[in-house]
């Protein structure tokens, strides 16, 4: 069997047999959030038990907690979750200065988007009346070129991010 | 991260954020546990909750929800320890998957080339699912970053006075990490089986016994004669060891391809001899065998089979 079709015949028979259900399901469902059904629930707490079990049980030296899920907004702040934290970081060992990698890489889409600006802002005076905009943009060589940078890196960009 | 407002609005309400992880739940109460559980480096605190995150790419079925639910431990040991007590628990988590008998060649170890910030040492457990191998779990050496920041921010000493050396340090910490609903995907992935019978099919869910949802399904023969009634007394005697379905509706063969579909490793079936001499039949899933066995020796039959001593003898 393919292993595409055994993961849809996976997914059908969870659904089929109460191990899990799409969220919502009489609303069209909620995306990416799942249900687990009478079988499924069942199932998932015998996996918490092995699992807690051989923590908590098999060592001495582990115990268990329940925390809340509201926390104070600080922690989030000292863990790194929130502000530029968990953004990727460069640093400059010569300057000693701090860079945020997609403020860089935005500046630097905006610095080609300006070339391509200035170089129509140029046709434009040059042409007068007669220069037509969106024909300069699609067969002039270095916009064309600056172009296709921009389109490259923000591709880059896009499927980081 | 998904947020909300704690508190009424009218006198600025306080911004709040549903927890990515639990891990900081257990940082934050480390000393309280420390304290109160006069608990000695090196020690772990372990921690099964809900987090939330609000993926972009939220796809695979149950593998990356928005709502999910982590089972989460976080060792605490003396700083330079850290790389060891890495490659002991690395031992440790790749023995307790091992050890439901999915097969070795099944898992496999990702060490992580690019760690994250908090981290010195990091490496996913994998699991091959049908869409490839991917990670379940995470074993994860945050170096003393977590408790430090807290620190930090908090204001509080967060430190470890460590009897044998005389002094006080911020504890480094080994964590694992690892989603329920991904474990659970990998034990349903690895027990679905379709099997070509002589002139039949079936689709069975081959699941380990202790972690089965039903462990039994009791079924009369026919729907008289006092079979059902003895049925009942056997699940009556056995329902608070065990998860138990009763099943008397259509024919036998029928029921046994219900409870192979729902992964219940035996079927109990009460005939006309049961009523002479207090015997059952009991047909195994995986085999589709069936022996002969007296009432009473059931409960330890079985019970033997669903402990999950079975497992933590391999561990």
């Amino acid at each position: 069997m393919a292993q595409e079709d055994l993961f849809k015949k996976l997914v059908a028979h969870c659904k089929e047999y109460g191990y899990v259900f799409q969220s919502s399901e009489i609303y069209d469902g909620l995306g990416a959030v799942y249900d687990y059904g009478q079988y499924g629930v069942e199932l998932k707490n015998n996996i918490k038990k092995y699992w807690w079990d051989s923590m908590v049980l098999l060592h001495e030296n582990v115990v268990g907690l329940d925390s809340a899920i509201f926390m104070h907004p600080t922690i989030w702040k000292a863990s790194g979750h929130v502000d530029a934290f968990n953004d990727p970081l460069i640093d400059n060992k010569d300057s000693k200065k701090r860079y945020r990698a997609d403020v860089l890489i935005e500046e630097q889409l905006a610095k080609i988007e300006d070339k391509i600006n200035k170089e129509v802002e140029k046709a434009a005076k040059r042409f007068g009346d007669t220069f037509d905009e969106k024909q300069f943009r699609e067969t002039n060589q270095r916009v064309l070129d600056n172009q296709k940078k921009w389109d490259d890196l923000h591709n880059r960009f896009a499927a980081a991010h | 991260m998904f947020s909300t407002e704690m508190g009424s609005t009218a006198d600025g309400a306080l911004k709040i954020f549903l927890r990515p992880e639990t891990a900081q739940g257990i940082f934050v109460n480390y000393m309280n546990v420390q304290k109160t559980g006069r608990m000695k480096i090196p020690f772990g605190i372990a921690q099964i909750g809900k987090a939330f995150r609000n993926e972009i790419v939220a796809r695979q079925f149950i593998f990356r929800m928005r709502e999910f639910e982590q089972m989460e431990m976080q060792f605490f040991v003396k700083p330079g320890t850290e790389l060891d007590w890495f490659e002991t628990w690395k031992t440790t988590r790749m023995k307790w998957h091992r050890a439901l008998g999915f097969g070795d060649e099944n898992y496999r170890f990702h060490e992580h080339e690019k760690l994250a910030h908090y981290a010195n040492a990091a490496v996913d457990v994998e699991y091959k699912f049908p869409f490839g191998f991917k990670e379940v779990e995470g074993i994860h050496s945050r170096t003393d970053f977590d408790l430090s920041q807290h620190e930090k921010f908090s204001g509080k000493k967060i430190r470890y006075f460590d009897p044998e050396l005389n002094e006080s340090y911020i504890p480094f910490v080994v964590e694992t990490s690892i989603g329920v609903d991904r474990m659970f995907l990998q034990v349903i992935s690895a027990s679905y089986c379709e099997e070509q019978l002589e002139n039949d099919m079936r689709v069975v869910l081959k699941i380990p016994p202790m972690l089965a949802p039903v462990k039994m399904a009791v079924m009369p023969l026919i729907k008289k004669d006092g079979m059902p009634e003895k049925a009942r007394e056997i699940i009556d005697n056995l329902k608070f060891d065990f998860n138990c379905q009763y099943d008397e509706k259509d024919s036998i063969g029928k029921r046994y391809r219900r409870q192979d579909a729902i992964g219940t490793p035996f079927c109990i079936t009460v005939d006309h001899q049961t009523l002479k001499d207090n015997t059952v039949t009991i047909r195994y899933r995986d085999t589709m065998e069936q022996d002969r066995v007296a009432i009473a020796d059931l409960g330890a039959i079985i019970g033997k089979q669903v402990s999950y001593k079975t497992l933590f003898a391999k561990l």
